[in-house]
Parts: structure tokens; C-alpha cells; sequence
């Protein structure tokens, strides 16, 4: 309570003092004086105030201004937009004189690229960026959610509620069917992954590599765009002083749309329907009995058994149990990072500490990630300068990633989770007896899986300028990780428990090496008075070795909580099994870039890029991708002199070659398998290896060719910028398992035989719509559309819809499922033409496509996975300090296979999510009749339009004005609270369609109260 | 500029430093799985790959999947419940697709088994090339031969699988190195000439093997020689194949060491389970105790996320931890635990945790007294064919066959008898819980039943508390309507008269994983097989004295067992079915039977006799299974119909 005080006592303080500064305004002076531009001409409504007082005024028509300042006050600030802000000590003076200078444009800032920097303004390609202060406004626990909605073309999704969970991200559509779709993600340049555990707060900025003429450069690992992140390196200017961040929050998670099971009155209801269907269905009477000769008393049995203390009968009575309110719970993640930055002549640095402890919505799921990071700049001589980057990253996860779903939407709500005596039931339902409680897993050391992992990263480099424009950069970049997850799964939950099997115990070690050396050489050099010529050259080499060595088994009937995974001898000896895994792969490049701007708005940039990998064969291992782009600054043009308004207007044209590193080592080789193959005899026994994959010498890369075009617009002084893009590219040489007949014995050969195209366009607007000292309100709007398909399978195939959650048809989407469609159920007075079909009344009725009264594969359809827009509104509204900032996101018409809608078993005991089934009186129901015999037809109710508009994010925030906090030596201060997820509109009143179908982990909302502060 | 140059040169040798060592640099280096021709030079890699080779046995003797397709949709077995073959079984609407698995009454596992016995027989060829390429120093001639005659024998076993399911299938007589989209049809006589011939080759090799350790001895390859012969002689109606069956089979009698028990009942117990040991097995598939030795290799399908795809849980028996395990003690098993008023005193206790049973009140550790019983399934309920072709008053074979009993654990029934009260409704109950009976049960059964079992009939006597388990004395499926009082697990599809040959005794503590060894060759077989050869070979005189050897053995004590006059007739008259019921006496459950009635032309017209649920949808294409659709979807050779240079879907499907 007394900490509690504490914390409270400052913003009570500040209040005060607040209230005070406007109290005291006793005696005044008059100040005047003009306010004029760069180039000497006055200026004109110039907002002229007195910090921390109500008092201000503008300059008139001529620029003048005449204010009253109270006696105590000491500073005018002057402010008008596009121009710097100036602040003026008043002193004694009574005429105050000033010239304001306009602010840089957006357009001026630097960009990252591959190997460099560039002037926004100079961009040939296509690059989004975003800045450290977006980041950091987010809450999040992987900075790359904050980026949702920000750029265009790149589609981000979270994919579960569990903690730590992967964000599933792809640019421009998806392209590759066995590869990975997801970008390349780099940190200082160094390869890291998705899963980003760096301090939000740490990020400079996150730039988005989207056309092949910008990702080129990165060769065998560039089609799928790049996303580079840059952490904040200290300032030499900061002249000795440091400043000192902490960003931190407290997020309050609790399950949004779950979906749910039925109560005890479905319940009941779904197998009084169940007995009444098998008495029509004998009699061919179909809904002329009534559920009335099927009462409760006659569907429930009342006979008390053991184990159970109550009957089914007096459960239902007694309104039963809700499972999702016994299993999930509401929980609070907390985040805390902090950081010192500065510099002072040749040294530069930031050091920073991280701490993210993240709860999901179950027990035990829990992430614990502390970071430390270490950016250091030091100026050795005139012409060398190294550094370091660096992070250490360690990771304490739990997690829940068992079946406890899975049993869970079989539990009936007529059961007893626990006995009077507050036990645990380990069979809870009599209507199922079978199934076992999903609260086991919850007894204390009953289950865990706990992962520790530890990961240094980062670089240490070199520069060495060598005569004017000319500089060698050599850097070696190392990222060492090494894991162990543990799993114990006592013999009493539920993975185990039904089989009657041992508790499992596995434990894995694993670790990675891997380093990256590049040299490049750049060397920029004006050639006469109106072009520049900036060329590059680099090398690199990686390696990258991986290992891991896993133990596992079963051990007795024992409940080994106190040892856990950590104690293998409890594996019994006979049923231990050892798994390694060591694979070995490098990378030698050679690439090169040469940008050149004639006159400042003819610009080109080719690049080119050599790539050698080990995974691929002998006389194969080499490829080389190159790009090409122009853009014309329309706006430096002499006859767009006399247009004022426009800041830039810019044309893009660019084609490249981009690879995507599909091939996995050892792929061109046959192998044997690594698992024993044990066999007996009379009781010796013998172990064998087989082969397993049939290899071929003859893979290669994946490679994407891009065209892109682009307009980039920016008026009034950026009060109004506009970047549209269309793009059209084909992937070739796709990686697919070309499926082969059984009686090859080996079912698929991995071959380059596939190819897709995506073709697609996309526009961001931002506007500054009101831009005032005390009011503004910025409005930006992504919106992006992309259509793939494909143009080619193995030779001779024009489909492969083998696995139908993944059919592959030319002419069609990439990512579709495959299957029927469902039209309700069949109706009574449909009976007839039912039977035609070998159906009943309350069976599901199948769009017959054709017509000809076979269901067979003619009268599937394909239902595309990937949206085909995705939008997202942005605004943000800020009276003084405090803001009002919001997203709207969509994604529209993607399919999902909801697996709510198959867990409904119409024939099973199990109990069943609770949906709109068929009855006599409910014949428009989706889902067949509860006891209906054929099941085959329920696939076609899996799939959902999962199109949704959210209200992704709502935040209020307040900067607390800077004349309060300086006193306490503040030059930031800003709390926020924020509603995250909380507002979600689809077709799906019980699920997030952001996720893909699952109903494992549902997704969270979370209230977020944060609060970023420097010193 | 001189240092601009010296610069300028140290810049582009430092560039080059990575570079230097390219070849070496880019080299790929395994350092985990083994390649083929380095491990198959060795001594130990050749024995590993031979054991090896035996393992995808395992996925068909003792499995779900296959007893359907080897027991399923026949004359003796209706569906259980639960079972997950409805739609193969009772052939309504069978395809060549492949199972998802929502939609798991689909499931036939053709795809599975289909490449299944493809690896397999390819595991075979390697293994073949690799003991021909072993030098003396790795492997002596008796060790060649040993291994090349287990191979080859391997091999026609796991064509004959092919052939009888499938009709014409692809030869590969060679391990395959390079990829094909093309396949053919060898003709079913080419297949069961490369069959027999791999056999000969094999008895030849094994000349000097007939120890029995659950290798292939002599001994096993010429008891399938014996049934191939046999095969081919009902397939292709050849006089001269009959009578060489009936003197391969004969050899194995005489040479085979293998004898019967007196009782029928001892060949399945628990004690016998090991095939080594047990006195009428010649050749037997492996089970252990050891959970892990159970495992079968993994599917060389990839799965859409390209990690190998595993077998279905119906092959495996446990997808989960693919530990394997025979399956067979689950599956002709009814809920006896779930029948209402004893379900609380008759409770599997499967768990070292579940001993104990309380009733009211009171705790009684009844130790292992149920598991022997086994898990109910419910996948195969007998049909009123197979419960009636026994002789129950003179042949063993139906009590040691059939459970129709269910007894109390000890523990409790000297509770009753010590004055606990029973269950409620069961006042007089003693030792028995639960008693079947294969006949429609008399007024005086009733009443001794009355409070003190719960009774079963074989038909419906009208009595709310005596349970029907047919819906008539015929074959009619067991209802599923003759209650709607919550009582659901009383109908004769969940709880009937239950095939007890695979109890499973063996003891370890994960019951739903079964150890005990599955049985592909009694000695029995070979007299049937010899009855059959010389019964079709006109030799009535040998075929009567090798049925009534067989019935004699089988024969409750003092009773005359043997053929009839009647029966006596059929084997005159060449007539199959006296055949057909003695298999059926013998070897029901034993994955035969849908073979048996496939060759011998019988499938058609005893499914539509005996099997209530199959009889309407069965047709003549039905003799064939479908080509899985993978292959089918695979092949760029396809044609409508047989064609030497095509690859054809059977006819039907």
C-alpha cells in the first residue's frame, strides 16, 4: 500500500504545480517584434506563446506580433507548420526578432537499403519504411505487430493467443507452395527470423523491402521481400550527455470470442434428437413423433454409478458446468525496458535492459524474455571507425501446447470435473466415459513444457574511408543460439491417460552457429556539376551449423512431478529413443550496385548478385540474380517550376531477379532414414535403417522476377503524400514434390517444375488533415490487393488435389482448400430427392455442381486462403498533448477450415461445440441431425469467409507538457492506455478470424496501460 | 595516389580472403544419416536391413485396417458400432480415395497398404542386391543363403497381399534408383509365377534353416508355397496346382515339427502367445512386450508440411507414439464394461491406477481381474453364420473361440456372497455378471437369470430386462433401435458374444497396446489346405481323413466330432462350402477369410446370405479393391480399361 502511495505521489505533485502556474499571473510585460522566413519575407499567423501559460497570439499580415508576457516567464516559443520551432530566452529584452527555418521533409530522411542508405527522395524502388516513435507506441511483445497496418502490400497476422506465438507474415502474396512464403528479416544486416526479441524501444526503424530491384541484393534469399530492422545507435553529438528511456506496460489479456459448448439444454436436446432420429429413421417417419415422447427423464439416465456422485439426470437439473470458464483464465503481461544512450567525440553508445513477462490464457503459458543489448561506436583514427552491435536474448517459455482443446470440446457439460471432496475427476463424464479431464493438466508438475533458449546477436565492424568517397566496410556478424525444451507429461493427463500409457518424458538440446562475414567497398563521387555516381561492391560468406540431440519416452504409471524432464533414467530403457538432427549449409556471394542521378531527377540503379550455396549439387551450386530500376522526378522538371504545392512527384519503374532459399541441406541426396527400425526374433533384437528419400541432383533455387511501377506524390509540404504501386510477378522453377505412383516406391521426387504469378496493387495516403499548435489530427490509409495463381504443376498435371487442405490447381490460387460445398441440410419435403442422393432428411446437402445426382470430385470447389484486400485506417487526433489514435484493419475474403464446425460429431458420445443442428422444427439448420449416419459429408461445413473488420487498436494518450516535467528533469513523458483487439466484426460471432482456423489458443484481447518516459 | 593504389590493393586481397577456399567451402558434409552404400557392406547393416524387412508385417497382421480388409465385409463378421470401415464393410460406396480424417468411416487405408507392401517388397530387392554384392569377409554362404532365402520369401508374401487385394499389380523385381511416372498391370498368373518362383529359390536357399525363431525357416516358406499353390489352384481352376498344394502342405505336417494342443483353447492363451514357442505356429509375426520394438518405419509420403507422414492410427494402433502393438484383443470386443447396472462392478483395469474398484463405499483392489477381457472396440460382431456353424455340442472350437460369459472379480464376489449388497436390481448376483447366450433363451433361463445376471438372447423373447442381440436368427445386423431408455450400450452392436482367441494376456500394463505374437501359420492350415487340394483334385478319399484329423483334435472329449453324412456328401461332390466352414471353425479372425471367399467365388453369394448390413450393396466388381487414387492421380500411363502398355483402375470404381 505505502509503494502504492509512492507511485501516485509524482503525477499528484505535477497536478499541483500545474494548478499553481495558473494562479500565479499577477503582473505582466508587453513583448513585440516580427517574425520573418529563411529567404527574409514576413510571415504570417506564426503561433507565438508562453510556454506552461495560456498566454499567445499570432503574427499579423506583416509578421508582427505584440504579446503579454507575466513577469515570471522567461521563454516565447514561435511555431508555424513546416517550420522549425523556435524557442527564445527573453531576458530583459522587450523586441524580439525571429527567423524561422523550414523543417526537414520527411522526403530527406534517410532510408536503409540492402548493403547502404539512401535519400527517401532518391528511392528507385520499392521501400516502406517505418519509424523508432511508431514502434514504440505499440504494446507489443514482438515490435513487428506494430508494424500491422502500416505498410502496404504486407500482410501480418498473429497466429494464436499463445504466448510467444509466431507472427505469420507475407509481402505481395503468397508464391511459393512447399518454401517458405515469409520475408527475409534482418537486424544490422544479419539474418535473425520473425520471432523478434528486441526491445521495441531499441528499434530505429523497420524498412520494408518490397520489389525484386530492391531485394535483389539479396539474392537467393530476397523474393519474398526484406524487412531490415535497425537498432538505435547513441549520438556523438549528444556531447557527453546521456538520456535515459524507460518504456514500459502492463497488459490486462482476457479471451475474446470464444467459441462455445453446448449447455445442458443442447446437450439434452442433441441426444433426445439423436433417439427420436433413430426411431424415424427405422420407420421412414420423418418428424412425426414429438420431442416430448423423449423428456429428460427418459434420455438421461438416473441411475447413479461409480465414480460419478450425481446422475446425468441431476446434472442436468442442476444446470451443469461451462469448460471454458473452468480452463481459461484472465491474465496480465508485464513489460519493461530500459535504456542509456549518448556520446561525446568519437564514442557513441546505447546500452539497454529488457524484461517481458508474458501470461497467455491458460495456466502455465508463460514467456519470460530478458534482453541486453550493447551498441557501441568508437572513431579510432581520422579514417577507421569499428563498432559493435550486439544482443543477448535469454527465454524462459512455458507453454500449454497439449491437447487440452482437443479434449476439451468433447467434454459434455453434464459431467463433474470434481468430486464433492474437491478431487479431480479423472473420467468426468458419464455420457462419455472415455474421455478424460483436461483439468489434470493443470495439477501442479502434471504437465510442462518448458523451453530455455539463450541467443547471442549481433556484429562487430569496421570502416575505413580510404580517400574521398571511398569506403571499406567489413563486418562479421555472429548469431549463437542454443536451446533445451523439456517436456514431461505425467501418465494422468489427458495425451496419456485414455491410452493407458506411461508418463512421457523428452528432453531436446539443441544448438545453432552461425557467422556471417561481408566486406563491401562503396565509392561515391559526383561526376560534373549535375550527376553522381555511387557504386558498390561486396562479398560474403556464412556458415551455419545446426545440432540437436533429443531423448525421449515413456517411463511407469508414476507420477514423477518432482523430477520431471530433467531425470531420462525414469524413461524405461526398453522405450527410450534418441533423435539427432545435424545439418551444415554455407553461402559464398559476390554482389554489386550502381546508382547514378543525372540532374537530379533521372535516376538508375542496377544491381547484381552472385550466389554459391552447399545445398545444391555439383556443377549447380551457383546463381546470379540481377535487377534494374529508373524513376523520374517529375517535380525537379523546369516546367514544374511554377507548381508550388507539389513537393515531389516521382515515377518508378523496376524489373529484378530475386531466389528463395527452398532447398534444405542434403536434399540431392538419397537417404537412409534416421530412426531405428527394431525388429525380433525370438526375443534378440535387431535394428535396421531404410531408405528413405530418393534425392535429386538436379534441385535448384526458386526464383521470382518482379516488375513494379510507382508514383510517389507529396504535396503542401507533405500535408498530403501518396505512394501507389502495381506489380506483377511470376516464380519459377517452383520447388514442388512432383508425386510419383507408389509403385516407385518413392510417392514424390522434390523437382523445379511449378510456377505462379501474383499480380497486385497498393496505395498509402497520408494526410495531415489539421495541423495546428494545439490540434492535430494525421490520418494515413494502406490499402493492398493481390490476385495469385497458378500457372504450372509437374509436367502433365493440370491439378494435385491429394491433400484437399492444400490443392493445387493451375489457373487457381495458390493457398486453397479444396472441397464440397454445403446447401443446409435436406428438408423433409426434400425427402425424396434426398434419396436420390442416398440421403435423408437432416443429412447435409451437398451442392451437386452438375447436377447428375453423384457427389463425386466434379462438384468440389476451391475455397482461396490468402485475402484478396487488406486495408487499414490509421488516425490519430491529439488536442495539446493529449492524442486519440486508432487503427481499423480489414482483410477480406479469405477462407478458413473452422475446426469448431467439425468437432460437431452428430453420431459421437463425445460432448459437441454448440451449433444450429437440424431438427423437424429446424430444417434451415446448417448442421446435420444429431445420430445421422453419414458423416462423409462433413468437411463441406469447414469452411468459413473469414473477412473481418477490426478496430484493431484504440489509444489515449498524454504528453505531459514539457514545461511541468523539465523542472523534474523529463524531456519526455507520455502515458497511454489502449484497448487492443477488442473490437472485431465478421461473419464469426464466436472466433478471430485473424487466425486460421484453429481453436487451440484462442486469441486475446488485452487493455494495455503504458508509459514511455526519457531524461 | 601511391597510397590510394597500395590501399586500393589491400582493400580487394582482403575481399578475396573468403573467396579463396570456394570449393572447399561450399562442400556438403553429413554427418548423421548414413547412406546406403556404406551401411549395406556391412555385416550389421545387412542384418539390420533383413530384420528390417520383416517389420511392415507389423502393419498388416493384428491391425485395425487390415482386419477389415481381411475379415471385414465377409460371411462371419457384422459391424460393431464403433467400427471405422462401415463404409468398406459394407460396401457402400467403397472408392479409391484417400481418407482425411474427418472422414474416418471412409477409411479403408488402401492408399496405406498400397504403398506399404511397394516399400516393403522394395526393402526387399535392396536388401536382395546388397547380400549379392556381399563379399566372403562380410557374409559367409550359409549366412547368404539364410538372408536370401528370408527375402524372397518375404517378398512373394508381400505380393500375394497385392495380388489378392488388387488383382493385377506391378512387378519390381529390382530396387528402384531413378524415378518413373509410368506403371503396368502384370497379369495376376505373371505375379503368382514370380511369387512361386521366389519361393522355390527361397526352399532351395533355406534348405539347411528350419530352426524356428520367427525368421522364415524352410518350413514357412513351404507353408506358403503350400497356400500359394493352393490359391492358384482356386484362382486359376488348375487341377495340377490342388494337388501340388496337398503335397506341399503334407510335407509341412510330416517335416514341420509343429503339433497340436488337446485343447483347442491352449493354442491362445497367454502362456502360448509366442509364436516361437506355441506348438501349432510354423511362422509368426513378432510382437514384444518391449513397447518400442513394436515400431514400424516410418511412410516415405511426405505430409503438405514435407515432414513424413505417419501410418494411420489404424495400422499403427497408436499414432500418437507410433509404439505399435497388435490391436487385434481390442477389436471383437464389446462394451461388457458399460452394461448398465454391473458397469460398476465390471471395470477394465487397465491403469495400475484403476485396480481398484469402489463399490459402495468400499474399496476392493481387484488387481488385474479384468484386463484379460480386454478393451471394447466394437469393430466386428460375429454373425449368426459363424455363431451357428459350430457344433457346440461336440467341437471345442466354439467355447475356445467365443466369450459368452462375464465373471465378477473374485474380490467382490465373496463381498456378495459375505453379505454386500449387489447391484441394485442384481440381488442374487454371485460370480457370474453377465452371460450371452447363442440361443434364443427359454422361459427357464430367464428365471434363473432373474437378480442374478445380466442376460442376453439371441433374439428378442420380449422381456424388458433380456437383451436381444440379433434382430432375428438370421443374419440381420444387430439393431440399434431396441431401446430408447438410455440403455444404449445393451444393443447387440456394443455388447455381444465376443471372439476371444486375441485376448491378450501378455500381461504389460499398456493394455490398448497389445504384445501378443499374430499368428500367420498354424498347423491346422496345412491340413485344410490339404483336405482342399485333394477335395478339388477328386482325391475324396485323403480329403475326408485330413478334415476328420482335424476334427478329431478338435473334439470336445467323448464326443464324436467328425464330418457328417451330409458333409461327407459336399466333399464328394467337390462342394466348397464344407470347406469354407471348417476355415471358418478354425480360422476366424485370422485374416483369411475375405481371401478365402474371394478365391473360391463364394464372396458374392455368402455376403449376400449371411450379411445382413453388406447383402444389398455387394457386386460382383467388389472381388477388387480399388487402385488407391494417388497412384492413380501419379501415373501418366492411364487407361480405361487393361491394356499390357496402361495402367487401368478396376473395373467399378
Amino acid at each position: 500500500m505505502l509503494k502504492n502511495k509512492r507511485i501516485f505521489r509524482k503525477p499528484v505533485l505535477l497536478i499541483l504545480a500545474l494548478a499553481a502556474g495558473i494562479m500565479v499571473q499577477a503582473q505582466t510585460r508587453t513583448i513585440q517584434g516580427t517574425v520573418t522566413g529563411a529567404t527574409g519575407e514576413r510571415l504570417t499567423g506564426v503561433t507565438v506563446s508562453v510556454p506552461g501559460t495560456t498566454s499567445g497570439t499570432m503574427t499579423n499580415a506583416d509578421g508582427f506580433y505584440t504579446i503579454a508576457v507575466p513577469a515570471e516567464a522567461n521563454t516565447l516559443q514561435f511555431s508555424f507548420i513546416g517550420l522549425v520551432p523556435v524557442t527564445e530566452t527573453i531576458g530583459a529584452r522587450t523586441a524580439i526578432d525571429v527567423v524561422m527555418q523550414e523543417s526537414t521533409l520527411a522526403l530527406d530522411e534517410i532510408v536503409v537499403v540492402g548493403y547502404g542508405t539512401v535519400k527517401k527522395r532518391d528511392l528507385t524502388g520499392s521501400v516502406s519504411s517505418v519509424r523508432s516513435d511508431e514502434i514504440v507506441k505499440t504494446a507489443s511483445s514482438n515490435a513487428l505487430q506494430s508494424i500491422q497496418g502500416k505498410v502496404a502490400g504486407l500482410d501480418i497476422t498473429r497466429e494464436s493467443g499463445e504466448t510467444g506465438s509466431e507472427i505469420n507474415m507475407t509481402l505481395r502474396g503468397v508464391r511459393s507452395i512447399n518454401a517458405s512464403n515469409s520475408p527475409l528479416f534482418l537486424v544490422d544486416g544479419i539474418e535473425y527470423g520473425s520471432n523478434l526479441d528486441i526491445n521495441p524501444s531499441d528499434i530505429a526503424s523497420i524498412e520494408v523491402l518490397k520489389d525484386a530491384s530492391s531485394t535483389a541484393i539479396y539474392g537467393t534469399r530476397g523474393a519474398n521481400g526484406v524487412i531490415i530492422i535497425t537498432t538505435k545507435r547513441g549520438d556523438a553529438a549528444a556531447g557527453g550527455k546521456s538520456t535515459v528511456s524507460f518504456n514500459s506496460f502492463v497488459s490486462m489479456n482476457t479471451p475474446t470470442n470464444l467459441p462455445r459448448l453446448m449447455d445442458v439444454e443442447q446437450d439434452y436436446l442433441f441426444m433426445a434428437e439423436r433417439l427420436r432420429y433413430a426411431a424415424e429413421n427405422v420407420a421412414d417417419t420423418w418428424g412425426q413423433t414429438s420431442l416430448s415422447a423423449y423428456p429428460p427423464s427418459v434420455v438421461l439416465s438416473d441411475v447413479l454409478s461409480s465414480p460419478w456422485e450425481k446422475t446425468v439426470l441431476d446434472l442436468y437439473n442442476e444446470g451443469g458446468i461451462d469448460w471454458f470458464d473452468l480452463i481459461m483464465q484472465n491474465s496480465v503481461t508485464q513489460n519493461y525496458e530500459l535504456s542509456a544512450s549518448g556520446g561525446a567525440d568519437k564514442t557513441s553508445y546505447i546500452i539497454s535492459l529488457g524484461y517481458m513477462d508474458e501470461n497467455g490464457l491458460l495456466k502455465n503459458d508463460n514467456l519470460k524474455r530478458y534482453n541486453g543489448r550493447l551498441n557501441i561506436t568508437q572513431k579510432i583514427s581520422r579514417a577507421f571507425t569499428a563498432g559493435a552491435n550486439l544482443q543477448f536474448t535469454y527465454r524462459d517459455w512455458d507453454r500449454r501446447e497439449d491437447n487440452v482443446y482437443t479434449q476439451l470440446i468433447k467434454m459434455h457439460a453434464m459431467a463433474q470435473p470434481y468430486l464433492a471432496d474437491g478431487t479431480i475427476l479423472d473420467r468426468p463424464s458419464e455420457l462419455a466415459v472415455s474421455h478424460t479431464n483436461p483439468l489434470l493438466n493443470e495439477v501442479e508438475g502434471f504437465y510442462s513444457n518448458n523451453t530455455l533458449s539463450s541467443r547471442l546477436f549481433g556484429n562487430v565492424f569496421v570502416t575505413w574511408d580510404l580517400f574521398k568517397g571511398m569506403q571499406f566496410r567489413s563486418s562479421l556478424g555472429v548469431d549463437g543460439q542454443s536451446g533445451r525444451q523439456g517436456i514431461y507429461e505425467d501418465y494422468m493427463c489427458t495425451a496419456n491417460y485414455q491410452f493407458g500409457r506411461g508418463s512421457y518424458i523428452s528432453t531436446e538440446n539443441d544448438q545453432t552457429m552461425k557467422y556471417i562475414l561481408e566486406n563491401t567497398l562503396t565509392y561515391t563521387r559526383a561526376i560534373g556539376a549535375n550527376s553522381e555516381l555511387q557504386l558498390l561492391a561486396g562479398q560474403a560468406a556464412q556458415r551455419e551449423k545446426y545440432e540437436s540431440h533429443r531423448i525421449y519416452g515413456y517411463g511407469l504409471q508414476d507420477h514423477y512431478t518432482k523430477t520431471s524432464f530433467y531425470f531420462l533414467q525414469n524413461i524405461l530403457s526398453s522405450g527410450r529413443q534418441l533423435e539427432d538432427i545435424y545439418t551444415e549449409s554455407s553461402l559464398l556471394s559476390y554482389f554489386g550496385r550502381v546508382n547514378y542521378k543525372l540532374l537530379d531527377r533521372y535516376l538508375f540503379t542496377a544491381t547484381l548478385r552472385a550466389d554459391g550455396s552447399s545445398v545444391l549439387a555439383d556443377g549447380n551450386k551457383w546463381a546470379s540474380f540481377p535487377s534494374l530500376a529508373a524513376a523520374w522526378v517529375i517535380s525537379e522538371e523546369s516546367f514544374m517550376d511554377g507548381v508550388q504545392a507539389v513537393d515531389l512527384l516521382k515515377l518508378r519503374l523496376s524489373w529484378g531477379i530475386a531466389g528463395n532459399s527452398s532447398v534444405d541441406p542434403y536434399m540431392t541426396k538419397t537417404r537412409l532414414g534416421s530412426t531405428l527400425v527394431p525388429y525380433t526374433f525370438g526375443g534378440t533384437l535387431y535394428n535396421g535403417m531404410l531408405p528413405a528419400v530418393l534425392g535429386n541432383p538436379e534441385v535448384t533455387w526458386e526464383t521470382t522476377a518482379t516488375y513494379d511501377a510507382g508514383i510517389d506524390l507529396s504535396l503542401w509540404r507533405e500535408r498530403l503524400s501518396l505512394v501507389l504501386d502495381a506489380y506483377y510477378s511470376r516464380t519459377s522453377d517452383l520447388l514442388l514434390y512432383k508425386g510419383l505412383p507408389a509403385t516407385s516406391v518413392y510417392p514424390q521426387v522434390l523437382a523445379n517444375v511449378g510456377e505462379t504469378e501474383n499480380l497486385g496493387f497498393e496505395a498509402s495516403v497520408s494526410a495531415r488533415v489539421i495541423e495546428t499548435t494545439d490540434f492535430q489530427w494525421s490520418s494515413d490509409f494502406t490499402f493492398s490487393t493481390n490476385r495469385d495463381r497458378i500457372l504450372a504443376l509437374a509436367s502433365g498435371e493440370d491439378r494435385d488435389v491429394s491433400v484437399p487442405e492444400n490443392a493445387l490447381v493451375v489457373g487457381e490460387p495458390v493457398r486453397a482448400f479444396y472441397n464440397y460445398e454445403a446447401d443446409g441440410c435436406w428438408t423433409i419435403a426434400e425427402a425424396e430427392k434426398a434419396a436420390l442422393y442416398n440421403r435423408v432428411p437432416g443429412d447435409i446437402k451437398i451442392v451437386d455442381v452438375n447436377n447428375d445426382t453423384l457427389i463425386n470430385d466434379l462438384d468440389k470447389r476451391l475455397y482461396n486462403k490468402s485475402p484478396q484486400l487488406i486495408f487499414s485506417w490509421n488516425n490519430s487526433i491529439s488536442y495539446k498533448g493529449i492524442t486519440l489514435s486508432g487503427q481499423l484493419f480489414a482483410r477480406v475474403g479469405q477462407w478458413i477450415e473452422y475446426d469448431y464446425n467439425t468437432a460437431y460429431k452428430p453420431t459421437e458420445q463425445d460432448g459437441s461445440p454448440d451449433v444450429d443442428f437440424w431438427t423437424p422444427e429446424n430444417q434451415d439448420a446448417k448442421f446435420p441431425r444429431p445420430g445421422i449416419a453419414s458423416q462423409n459429408d462433413m468437411p463441406a461445413l469447414a469452411f468459413e469467409k473469414a473477412s473481418f473488420l477490426k478496430l484493431r487498436e484504440v489509444t489515449l494518450a498524454y504528453n505531459l507538457p514539457r514545461s511541468l516535467i523539465s523542472r523534474a528533469g523529463i524531456s519526455n513523458l507520455r502515458i497511454y492506455g489502449s484497448l487492443q483487439n477488442y473490437f472485431t466484426f465478421s461473419n464469426l460471432d464466436n472466433y478471430d478470424p485473424e487466425r486460421g482456423g484453429s481453436i487451440a489458443n484462442p486469441m486475446a484481447k488485452h487493455m494495455v496501460f503504458g508509459i514511455n518516459l526519457d531524461f | 595516389m601511391k597510397t590510394i593504389i597500395r590501399q586500393f590493393i589491400l582493400v580487394l586481397t582482403l575481399l578475396m580472403v573468403a573467396g579463396t577456399s570456394c570449393t572447399d567451402f561450399l562442400e556438403e558434409n553429413n554427418r548423421t544419416s548414413n547412406t546406403e552404400d556404406i551401411l549395406y557392406s556391412s555385416k550389421s547393416g545387412i542384418e539390420g536391413l533383413v530384420a528390417a524387412s520383416y517389420s511392415y508385417l507389423r502393419g498388416w497382421y493384428g491391425k485395425e485396417a487390415s482386419m477389415g480388409l481381411s475379415e471385414g465385409g465377409t460371411d462371419t463378421w457384422l459391424t460393431g458400432y464403433d467400427n471405422r470401415q462401415k463404409v468398406l464393410i459394407n460396401y457402400s460406396g467403397i472408392t479409391p480415395e484417400v481418407a482425411s480424417s474427418t472422414r474416418e468411416t471412409m477409411n479403408a487405408c488402401f492408399d496405406e497398404y498400397w504403398e506399404m507392401f511397394y516399400t516393403a517388397i522394395n526393402v526387399c530387392n535392396t536388401g536382395i542386391k546388397a547380400v549379392n554384392n556381399a563379399g566372403e569377409q562380410v557374409l559367409s554362404a550359409l549366412e547368404r543363403d539364410q538372408y536370401l532365402g528370408e527375402l524372397k520369401t518375404l517378398r512373394a508374401f508381400y505380393y500375394w497381399h497385392l495380388v489378392e487385394t488388387w488383382g493385377p499389380v506391378q512387378i519390381n523385381r529390382e530396387a528402384v534408383s531413378s524415378i518413373s511416372s509410368v506403371a503396368y498391370r502384370d497379369s495376376e498368373e505373371d505375379v503368382y509365377e514370380f511369387m512361386l518362383n521366389d519361393l522355390d529359390e527361397a526352399i532351395d536357399h533355406l534348405q539347411a534353416r528350419t530352426a524356428k525363431t520367427g525368421r522364415v525357416n524352410l518350413w514357412a516358406a513351404k507353408a506358403l508355397r503350400a497356400r500359394l499353390l493352393l490359391y492358384k489352384g482356386s484362382k486359376f481352376n488348375d487341377a495340377a496346382s490342388y494337388t501340388a498344394a496337398a503335397a506341399e502342405a503334407e510335407e509341412v505336417i510330416t517335416g514341420s515339427g509343429a503339433s497340436f494342443f488337446t485343447n483347442y483353447a491352449d493354442c491362445w492363451l497367454g502362456v502360448n502367445e509366442n509364436g516361437v514357442s506355441n506348438k501349432e505356429v510354423i511362422w509368426h509375426v513378432d510382437y514384444s512386450t518391449e513397447l518400442a520394438y513394436n515400431i514400424m518405419p516410418a511412410r516415405l509420403k511426405l505430409d503438405d508440411s514435407n515432414d513424413q507422414m505417419t501410418w494411420s492410427g489404424m495400422i499403427l494402433r497408436n499414432a500418437a507414439n507410433v509404439l505399435g502393438g497388435n490391436a487385434s484383443h481390442l477389436l471383437f470386443t464389446g462394451v461388457w464394461n458399460s452394461v448398465p447396472a454391473t458397469s460398476a462392478i465390471l471395470r477394465r483395469t487397465d491403469t495400475e491406477a484403476n485396480k481398484n474398484i469402489t463399490f459402495r463405499g468400499v474399496v476392493y483392489n481387484v488387481g488385474l481381474s479384468y484386463q484379460p477381457y480386454s478393451k471394447g472396440f466394437t469393430r466386428f460382431v460375429p454373425s449368426g453364420y459363424l455363431l451357428d456353424v459350430f457344433n457346440r455340442e461336440t467341437d471345442q472350437r466354439y467355447q475356445a473361440s467365443f466369450r459368452d460369459v462375464y465373471y465378477v472379480a473374485p474380490q467382490l464376489g465373496a463381498a456378495f456372497e459375505g453379505g454386500v449388497q449387489p447391484p441394485t436390481g442384481y440381488a442374487l448376483m454371485r460370480d457370474t455378471g453377465i452371460y450371452l447366450s447363442p440361443e434364443t433363451v427359454t422361459p427357464a433361463q430367464v428365471a434363473r437369470a432373474a437378480n442374478r445376471y445380466v442376460l442376453f438372447s439371441r433374439t428378442d423373447v420380449g422381456d424388458p430386462v433380456v437383451w436381444p442381440l440379433y434382430e432375428t436368427q438370421a443374419a440381420i445386423m444387430p439393431t440399434i433401435a431396441t431401446s430408447t431408455s438410455g440403455v444404449q450400450n445393451n444393443r447387440g452392436n456394443r455388447m455381444y458374444i465376443a471372439l476371444k482367441k486375441f485376448d491378450d494376456y501378455t500381461g504389460t500394463v499398456i493394455r490398448d497396446l497389445g504384445s501378443k505374437d499374430a499368428f500367420i501359420f498354424r498347423l491346422s492350415e496345412m491340413y485344410l489346405i490339404a483336405a482342399e487340394g485333394y477335395m478339388m483334385a477328386g482325391q475324396s478319399g485323403p480329403a475326408i481323413q485330413k478334415l476328420n484329423d482335424l476334427r478329431n483334435v478338435r473334439a470336445l472329449p467323448a464326443q464324436d466330432n467328425t464330418l457328417n453324412a451330409s458333409e461327407l456328401a459336399q466333399v464328394s461332390a467337390k462342394d466348397i462350402d464344407v470347406i469354407l466352414d471348417e476355415r471358418a471353425r478354425e480360422l476366424c479372425g485370422e485374416q483369411q477369410r475375405w481371401f478365402d471367399l474371394k478365391r473360391t467365388g463364394t464372396l458374392i453369394d455368402r455376403v449376400r446370405l449371411y450379411n445382413g448390413a453388406a447383402s444389398a450393396n455387394i457386386q460382383s466388381f467388389h472381388t477388387l479393391r480399388p487402385i488407391p487414387q494417388p497412384q492413380m492421380d501419379a501415373i501418366t500411363n492411364k487407361t480405361s480399361g487393361p491394356d499390357p502398355e496402361g495402367f487401368w483402375q478396376n473395373i467399378g470404381y
